[in-house]
């Protein structure tokens, strides 16, 4: 089955669902956010208890996106009694100094990768770039991508 | 530092970098739609959408520069210093740039806007109608990742290792965003510098960050090779300038930075506490090692954080034979007091 755009249903029911799923999602981690910045912040990390109100509103994003993840550490904190990432004064070096090598070298890894694909990219849209087009009157100008009267 | 958290660790460098950066940002805004409204005809509102698209990108491109530059110039040091900032500066022009192109080209239609952009480019038409507008979604996606989780909360609590390869994939988003530019904008732009820009944009961060990988690599093997036993040579003692630093490897790849420092020698940890900046590329202020990356600070005999901070480093043992500085591959308990190194016969 196709509409007019030529899709198929099933890439319509699944477009459907991925929008669907990501409102759900979104909705919800704010809704889930409002509640960590109150007070699941200071739940999951001691050093937030005594934050500021300006903190618990810089929170609010990163906790929208992550609150499933968030959600898990904050039942065990409470569960546990106590907050999952207690204050300890003293080395934090250790979580650097392992890995700032690895990390060089998957950053360098990346590039290696990212660098021949980003030519190959912009090889290909120059050599796709239509001069004819390019002289039309209405060059410059991106077609409307979603006209009123477009169909499902 | 982390006594608790705030919602924006300002202090005066910090202030002036802030409004030097917004200052930047709203100038080349103004300027892009008042001067292309007065010289071109175009709509204000594509205008300002191009304005917000062309700032972000170029704030991408600097961004990404500059970590890359400071491996190979002491020069770009204070760009590093608030970097954090203009990543974020950066995502909200990108997102007013998404904010505007959506309810410009998909606000109007009958299918949700969202659903738009993932449809757009099918039925496929040949390269160059590829969906270029998805490949913008999902380098905004990857950048709302970064900016929302930017706060020393996350790297707390996400693990340094979760957070640091989270903002790694910001490589990954410029690659979508070149493809997004290459695969919309560039298709339908009439002047040939446009291309020229965005291939030397994309050559130039690729290829520095390409030298700046293969510089580090050598740099580890041979440090690596070095500490390899015993006590490591860090070099002449004319090799290090007072309020300076040295970076020597040791052990199992522990960066340690030896610092001069009131006529004697000491060496930390060169790995900062915080998000694990390169202390040895930092200098001594008022007695303190500074961090170059976010201004944390050490006192330099005993890793430890001025008061009410409570951050400690490793410290390391040195000895100077001759006029060669040789440092312990051994660290020392974190906070740990080492009396300053001095060469016999005292300094040149």
């Amino acid at each position: 089955m196709q509409d007019c755009r030529g899709y198929g249903y099933l890439s319509a029911v699944l477009l459907e669902f991925l929008v669907e799923s990501a409102r759900i999602y979104a909705l919800s981690g704010v809704v889930f956010a409002l509640a960590f910045a109150w007070r699941g912040a200071g739940a999951v990390d001691a050093v937030a208890r005594h934050s500021t109100i300006g903190f618990r509103i810089i929170v609010v994003p990163g906790a929208a996106l992550l609150w499933p993840l968030l959600a898990v550490r904050w039942w065990r904190a409470a569960r546990g009694g106590s907050p999952a990432n207690p204050e300890v004064p003293g080395d934090r070096t250790d979580r650097w100094s392992g890995p700032s090598e690895r990390l060089r070298g998957r950053a360098l890894a990346m590039w290696m990768v990212l660098a021949p694909v980003l030519a190959a990219v912009l090889v290909i849209a120059l050599f796709a770039r239509r001069p004819a087009a390019l002289n039309a009157p209405d060059a410059g100008r991106l077609p409307a991508a979603n006209p009123v009267g477009a169909t499902r | 530092m982390s006594v608790q958290y705030q919602a924006v660790q300002w202090n005066r460098a910090k202030r002036a970098y802030d409004l030097w950066a917004v200052g930047s940002a709203l100038g080349w805004l103004v300027g892009f739609v008042v001067i292309g409204a007065a010289t071109t005809g175009i709509s204000p509102i594509i205008l300002a959408l191009r304005a917000f698209a062309t700032g972000a990108f170029a704030l991408l491109v600097l961004i990404l520069s500059i970590g890359p530059l400071a491996r190979f110039t002491p020069r770009m040091a204070p760009l590093l210093y608030n970097r954090r900032h203009l990543g974020v500066l950066m995502f909200l022009m990108a997102l007013a740039h998404a904010a505007l192109s959506t309810v410009w080209y998909h606000g109007f239609g009958v299918l949700d806007p969202l659903a738009s952009i993932l449809r757009s480019g099918v039925p496929f038409e040949g390269i160059a109608s590829l969906p270029f507008q998805p490949l913008g979604l999902a380098a905004l996606l990857i950048l709302l990742a970064m900016a929302a989780t930017s706060h020393d909360f996350w790297l707390r609590n996400l693990s340094a290792r979760t957070w640091k390869a989270l903002h790694q994939l910001v490589y990954v988003a410029f690659a979508l965003l070149v493809a997004h530019i290459a695969f919309g904008a560039l298709q339908a732009s009439v002047w040939p510098g446009y291309a020229w820009i965005v291939i030397a944009s994309a050559a130039w961060i690729a290829g520095i960050h390409l030298a700046a990988g293969v510089r580090a690599r050598r740099a580890d093997q041979r440090r690596r090779a070095l500490a390899a036993d015993g006590w490591v040579e860090v070099g002449d003692v004319e090799e290090i300038h007072e309020g300076r630093a040295k970076a020597v490897l040791v052990g199992d790849a522990r960066t340690v930075a030896v610092f001069r420092h009131a006529g004697g020698f000491s060496a930390i940890s060169g790995v900062c506490a915080h998000q694990g900046g390169p202390l040895a590329e930092g200098r001594i202020v008022d007695g303190c090692v500074t961090c170059p990356w976010h201004g944390y600070q050490y006192l330099v005999d005993c890793g430890q954080s001025p008061p009410p901070f409570f951050e400690r480093i490793p410290t390391y043992e040195l000895r100077i034979e001759g006029r060669t500085i040789f440092v312990s591959p051994q660290p020392m308990a974190p906070g740990t007091p080492i009396p300053p190194c001095r060469a016999k016969g005292g300094e040149r």
